[in-house]
This record gives C-alpha cells, structure tokens and sequence, in this order.
C-alpha cells in the first residue's frame, strides 16, 4: 500500500506534463483516471518492491549515468563495423550466471545488455542468462564481469 | 550565445540522422537476424539519443522540452524489451546465429 | 537544415524498406519495420521542430506507443501462436543446436 502514494505522484506529474492544462476541471479528470490506473495496477498484481524500487532510486540513476557511457562506447565500436569494410564479424552467443539475483537484478541486467548495441539477450531466465555478441572478447564471463557487478549493485545494492 | 547553441543542436541533429543511416546500412549488411539486431538498435539508443539532445538544445526549457524527454526515456526503456522479444522468438523458433567460431562454449555444454 | 535531416531520416526508412521486402526470414522483417518505425518517430519529432509545430511530439509519443506494443504482439503471437496465453517462464536452452 505503500507504494501507492508514489505512483499517483509519478501518474499525475507525467499527466500535467504531456497535457500542459492547469484548470480545476481537467486536472479533476487527470486525478479521476490516476486513479483508475493505479486500481488496474493493483487488479494486475504489479505492485510491489520489485516493481517500484524507490529505494533504490539514487543507485539506479548512477548506473544509468555509467550505462550511458558504455552505450557511447559500444555505439562507437557497432558503428565501425559497420562502415569500415575490412572489419569482420565475430558473432558468438555466451551463456552468463545470474545465480543469486533478484528478479529486478537480473532484468536489470539483461536490459542493459541489450540497450548496449553489439550484444543482445535471446534468452533470461532465473538460473542465466544467453547473450548475442557482434564481437568476442577474450573471456565472456569478464567481458560483461562490470556490467554484471554495477546492475547487481544498482538493484540490489551488494555486489 | 543562444545562436550558438541553437548551432550545436542542429549539428548534434545531423549526427543522429548520420548515425541513422548508417544503422540502416548494417541493417543491410549484416548476414543474419541476430546481427541485424545490433545495427538496428544503433538507431534506438544513439540516434534517438543524440536526436533527443539536439532538438532539446534548439528548443530550449519549454514544455516541447519535457515531451522530447518522455519520449526519449520511452525509447531507451522499450527498444530492448522489443530486441529481446525479436531474438528470443527467432531462437525460440529454431533459427540459429551464425558463428565466428561453430564450436559454442554455451552450447558443447551439454 | 532540418529539412535535410527529414530527407535523410526519409532515406534510411527506404533501406529498411529494402530489409522487408527482402526478408528473408519473418523475423528480418519485423525487425525492418520496427526499426521502420523508431526512424519514423524521429523524424515526426524533427519534423515538428522543422515546421515550427512542436505539438507533434504528441504524435510522436503515441507513434512509439504503437510501434512498441505491435512489435511485442507479433513476437508473442509468432512464439505462442496465440495473443492470449501467458508467456510461461522460460529456461535456458543449453542443448545442442538441431539445424
């Protein structure tokens, strides 16, 4: 119940912000459908810890400010395979642990691994996870050992 | 000064559209579906993001600021839950990637 | 200027083209006309700045609305062959590749 407080804050900003109205009669509608959201939220069974980490916010914003930077990186190195025409394609799959993740952990993970062009997850699941890379790196486990650590970090906040 | 900046954004919008074409290049020319995944997704995060930033430098603080912001945020959370569902049904379906090297730690484990 | 960005936008969009009607395979395809369409909400976005209407964000909102639940049904429809079971947990599939 908890939580509730702080979806219809979130609902109502994002509600004032894509529709600019300010008038007592429109922001009743926005606060009548706010509502209405949040009860199909709960019908739903999507409220909860995992799915709204508050308390985790301030992590979660330094990981995505390093995200953003392996983002820059990866788009770089994609970007030259793609017009450097002697570059050659090493494609590869590698299948990473994900033992001892919470579920926000893991989907953390395997987000960023696919945000980050030049590997895609095919595959999540409790025990691992099967990642498509563009190129292979010496050892898979190390390639993504950071990434691994800092989502685990950011989600869960050990590491 | 504001001209300058309003510059900078224009550059950083051409850059996107660069950056655009060339992931509808490798798109083109990667060999399977996989591969093409990676060049496609170089159109959802950098030139989204670099679109994003462009036109919020031309538009400066507005509210068409705030909504390029939502749908930035909406494409960098969106566009890897559609290359996972994209891969994770083409491998669920029985295609295979095609490998630099045939002999796959993740698959000889078996 | 931004015309010119419209215009090269238009000519990566005509690539994709390309990718879907040579396939080969559904999944190129989809891929070619969701990447389609992250393209087409750019340039609705540059568009708006281009013409000096910035409400086509808007537009550009529900465009990435769209294009991201019709990608996500295909996939699930192509999995499941149905829109209306649930997607069941998987696990990995760590045996050998059959072809």
């Amino acid at each position: 119940m908890i939580y509730v407080p702080g979806l219809f804050i979130a609902l109502i900003a994002l509600w004032l912000a894509l529709s600019g109205h300010g008038e007592a009669f429109m922001v009743g509608l926005a606060v009548v459908s706010v509502i209405l959201s949040i009860l199909l939220t709960m019908c739903l069974g999507l409220m909860g810890r995992e799915a709204s980490p508050y308390h985790r916010l301030v992590p979660m914003a330094r990981y995505a400010v390093w995200l953003m930077g392996e983002i820059v990186k990866s788009n770089v190195a994609v970007l030259r395979t793609i017009i450097e025409p002697s570059a050659r394609l090493r494609p590869r799959l590698a299948a990473l642990d994900a033992d001892g993740r919470s579920e926000l952990a893991t989907a953390l993970f395997a987000n960023s691994i696919t945000l980050t062009p030049g590997t895609v997850t095919i595959e999540a699941a409790r025990d691992g996870l099967l990642v498509h890379s563009l190129h292979d790196g010496a050892d898979e486990q190390d390639e993504f050992a950071p990434m691994a650590a800092r989502s685990l970090m950011a989600a869960d906040g050990r590491g | 000064m504001a001209e300058a900046i309003g510059w900078i954004g224009a550059v950083l919008v051409i850059a996107a559209v660069g950056l655009s074409i060339a992931g509808a290049v490798g798109v083109l020319r990667f060999p399977d579906v996989y591969t093409r995944i990676h060049a496609a997704s170089i159109t959802d995060t950098g030139a989204a993001s670099l679109m994003t930033l462009g036109l919020l430098l031309m538009a400066g603080f507005s509210p068409a600021a705030i909504k390029l912001c939502i749908v930035w945020v909406f494409i960098m959370l969106t566009s890897p839950a559609a290359a996972h569902a994209l891969a994770g049904a083409a491998f669920g379906s029985g295609h295979r990637p095609v490998l630099a090297d045939p002999r796959q730690p993740s698959e000889d484990e078996a | 200027m931004l015309a010119g960005g419209v215009a090269g936008l238009l000519v990566a969009m005509g690539l994709m083209i390309v990718r879907l009607l040579r396939g080969p395979t559904a999944y190129d395809r989809v891929l070619a006309v969701n990447s389609f369409g992250t393209k087409t909400v750019l340039m609705i976005a540059l568009m708006g700045f281009a013409v000096g209407r910035p409400d086509f964000l808007d537009v550009a909102i529900v465009y990435a609305l769209i294009n991201f639940i019709s990608t996500i049904a295909l996939m699930k429809v192509f999995r499941l062959r149905s829109l209306a079971e649930p997607l069941a947990r998987l696990s990995i599939s760590r045996e050998a590749p059959d072809g």
